[in-house]
């Protein structure tokens, strides 16, 4: 079992690694298809993340599992990932040490540009929902049940915490839809809604977004420019490492938490230089009841250093670029009908 | 090239003349492929395609004579009209399924590719050229070769009625479908459906410089995910260890000099190794990776449902024994190629191989590095016998 606080606060490399081969330990011995993964190949290779959709992957009996969250699924089949009470609480508080780094611990109104609804389907915006309700108070919905904005609770929200702090939360995707929808709060209401004093985090989602070709710096600066939003904080984060998420930091870079560690591949599987795109590799210390502790992630990013951001921060820190992209093979068996 | 982008034009609006079947390998259709030969090989842009130039190389009229010489029978005309519908994902297909068409002697309907491979464009122009020739504007009203949307449905099915043979190259799901649609009542289908290849080596002999290129031929070239493309070797002989280790480093060298992977590709490698370590477990020996280049992995036991584990882009499944005898019971209809590598006699043990063992699948033994060269015998149909009919004359 990890100490998330001795992690968080010890940071030696030493320490993370002697952790982190325990839990690979735990997984080889607890998990049959890791197992036998481990048995042919060799030990400590990333698992894909394919194969969550593939197989039910569990390192601890069946009984013991509480909760089962599920990735969005756009892309086929669903990966399923099996958490115990252990895993939930180690997720829970090891984001609590990554988040209140970079937003502080006081909790703050909080305006979730979501439907309550969300919270029933165990994905990535439960997570996210459940993971930042902590920060929060007087926790609030945008959207109702039917998934339609309900412009006076947001008026009344807006009207109830004008000038305090606040913080608005929602997946990517979700924030990116609302913005056009609060031009039409502007025109009923005949004035302008400004946030000054609000903290925009989101983050996922984001692999929808993708066919719109938003760019991170032109997002962020639409909601400076609509409603003076200047403070905000992308995350990126795996239904599979669920926790232990990547901030965007005040210079618009990921950064990589004491509880992870990340890596580019080329496709000879040879380890990126800094500043050379490649196929993530996410590790983390958290996944204890099924083995995503080290994965390979079907995305494209560049690091581009360590502990040497501008902004101070430790860590590793990169950008994602969006999924591998889909290119046909050769061959037959595919005819134009 | 026509290209129809409407659904809702139909036959009505292309002009089709009655068919006219002539006699196989006739001199106009011999002299026209000859001259496509010496087009395409004069075009600048052709070199860019290795594909374009074995096309090219193929069709010229001095391998079409030699591949006359097996027809014996001097009354065989063509059927009528052919309608050849291609695969999407192998650019040069539709031109050895049309050339089949012309040298059978029958008029011709080349659905293309609906992807707009260069290649494509490159064979088709060069081929709209030679049409405008004097003395071959009657063979062009005889063919064409359209692009079509595959939700034009009705168009299929218009040309399916007009068609005395179809070919279709395409997924099982894809024949399905065009066996579903009507014909007349004589049509000939020749389906080429998915198949799965294997190569057997023979240690015995000695190792081969050069092999390593014929085998990454086989393979590489068409991403290991042509049907005739070998996904499983099978070893045999005295020397399989050495063998081994010589043959895979010398394709090693080759595919990291010339092969580049995608990301895609790497990642689709990568998860499929191990859902084989999963799925395959205790029938697994060992499992090699040469970086993401090569990955093999070595059985003791073969799995009835070999065929079924399809992986490509440099993925080989292993299987060693004393008696390749021993693999009789993985072969079923779906096998197409057995590539081989041997001393002299080894080809004739391959052959009682497949026909003493009753066999229903293996359509052609041929040696490492000859996979991919399409003949006029295919899937185990002579094509040319199959597309013309023989005038019985006593």
């Amino acid at each position: 079992m990890i100490d998330i606080n001795q992690i968080w606060e010890n940071r030696s490399r030493s320490l993370w690694e002697e952790t982190f081969a325990r839990l690979d330990q735990h997984h080889v011995e607890s998990c049959p298809e890791y197992a036998k993964i481990n048995h042919h190949l060799g030990s400590f290779h990333p698992l894909p993340v394919r194969l969550f959709k593939q197989y039910d992957l569990r390192s601890v009996p069946e009984s013991e599992i509480t909760k089962t969250m599920y990735s969005s699924g756009t892309t086929g089949s669903q990966s399923k990932i099996f958490l115990d009470k252990t895993t939930a609480k180690l997720q829970a508080k090891a984001l609590n040490k990554i988040v209140s780094s970079y937003i502080g611990n006081k909790r703050m109104p909080m305006l979730i540009i979501d439907s309550p609804k969300s919270l029933e389907y165990n994905t990535a915006a439960t997570a996210g929902i459940l993971g930042f309700s902590p920060f929060g108070k007087d926790i609030t919905y945008a959207l109702g049940f039917d998934s339609i904005m309900k412009y006076d609770t947001i008026i009344e929200f807006h009207r109830r915490y004008m000038g305090e702090s606040i913080i608005i939360f929602g997946l990517t995707y979700n924030i990116f839809q609302f913005l056009p929808l609060l031009e039409g709060l502007r025109s009923s209401y005949g004035k302008d809604i400004t946030f000054e004093n609000a903290i925009l985090v989101h983050g996922g989602g984001w692999k929808k977004l993708e066919k719109y070709f938003v760019d991170n710096n032109a997002f962020k600066k639409r909601w400076e420019d609509h409603l003076h939003i200047t403070k905000i904080h992308n995350y990126y984060g795996m239904i599979e490492q669920t926790g232990s998420i990547f901030m965007e930091c005040e210079k618009g870079y990921l950064h990589c938490s004491p509880f992870s560690d990340v890596f580019t591949k080329r496709t000879d599987m040879t380890n990126c230089n800094y500043g050379e795109s490649g196929i993530l590799r996410l590790m983390s210390l958290l996944p204890y009841s099924y083995p995503g502790h080290n994965i390979l992630t079907e995305d494209i990013g560049t690091i581009y250093g360590d502990g040497n951001c501008l902004c101070g921060r430790p860590g590793k820190f990169f950008h994602i670029h969006g999924r591998i992209p889909n290119a046909e093979i050769r061959g037959c068996g595919n005819a134009t009908h | 090239m026509q290209r129809i982008e409407r659904t809702d034009i139909l036959l009505a609006d292309m002009f089709l003349e009655k068919p006219k079947p002539i006699h196989i390998y006739s001199g106009l259709v011999v002299g026209f492929l000859g001259e496509l030969s010496k087009t395409l090989m004069a075009d600048g842009e052709t070199k860019k395609y290795p594909d374009v130039v074995t096309f090219a190389f193929w069709c010229r009229e001095s391998n079409l004579n030699r591949l006359e010489a097996w027809h014996h029978n001097k009354n065989c005309i063509g059927r009528g009209r052919v309608l050849h519908i291609c695969p999407s994902n192998v650019p040069t297909v539709f031109a050895y399924s049309f050339a089949w068409g012309l040298l059978s002697g029958n008029s011709n309907i080349v659905k293309l590719p609906s992807r707009l491979y260069p290649q494509v464009k490159i064979i088709c122009d060069a081929i709209e050229k030679l049409f405008k020739r004097d003395c071959y504007i009657a063979l062009g009203k005889q063919n064409e070769l359209i692009q079509y949307d595959k939700e034009n449905t009705t168009l299929t099915e218009e040309l399916s009625l007009l068609a005395d043979v179809r070919i279709v190259w395409g997924s099982d799901k894809t024949i399905a479908h065009i066996r579903s649609v009507p014909t007349k009542p004589r049509c000939v289908d020749v389906m080429f459906p998915d198949r799965y290849s294997l190569c057997i080596i023979d240690t015995n002999a000695p190792f081969a410089t050069g092999l390593a290129q014929k085998f990454y031929n086989d393979t590489y070239t068409m991403d290991q995910n042509a049907c005739s493309s070998p996904r499983l070797i099978v070893w045999t002989g005295n020397r399989v260890k050495e063998f081994k280790k010589y043959f895979w480093d010398s394709l090693d060298i080759l595919v990291r000099a010339k092969y580049t992977l995608t990301q895609k590709q790497v990642s689709d490698k990568y998860t499929k190794l191990r859902v084989d370590a999963i799925e395959l477990d205790e029938l697994i020996n060992s499992i090699s990776v040469h970086g993401t280049s090569i990955y093999r992995v070595n059985l003791s036991e073969l799995p009835e449902n070999i065929d079924s584990l399809k992986a490509d882009s440099g993925y080989f499944y292993e299987y060693e024994t004393n008696d390749i005898n021993s693999t009789v019971s993985i072969v079923n209809e779906k096998y197409q190629t057995l590539t081989y590598y041997g001393n002299g006699d080894f080809k004739n043990v391959l052959t009682s191989f497949v026909i003493n063992n009753s066999l229903t699948g293996i359509d052609r033994i041929v040696p490492i590095g000859q996979a991919l060269s399409m003949g006029v015998l295919w899937d185990g149909y002579d094509i040319i016998r199959t597309l013309s009919r023989i005038v019985d004359v006593k």
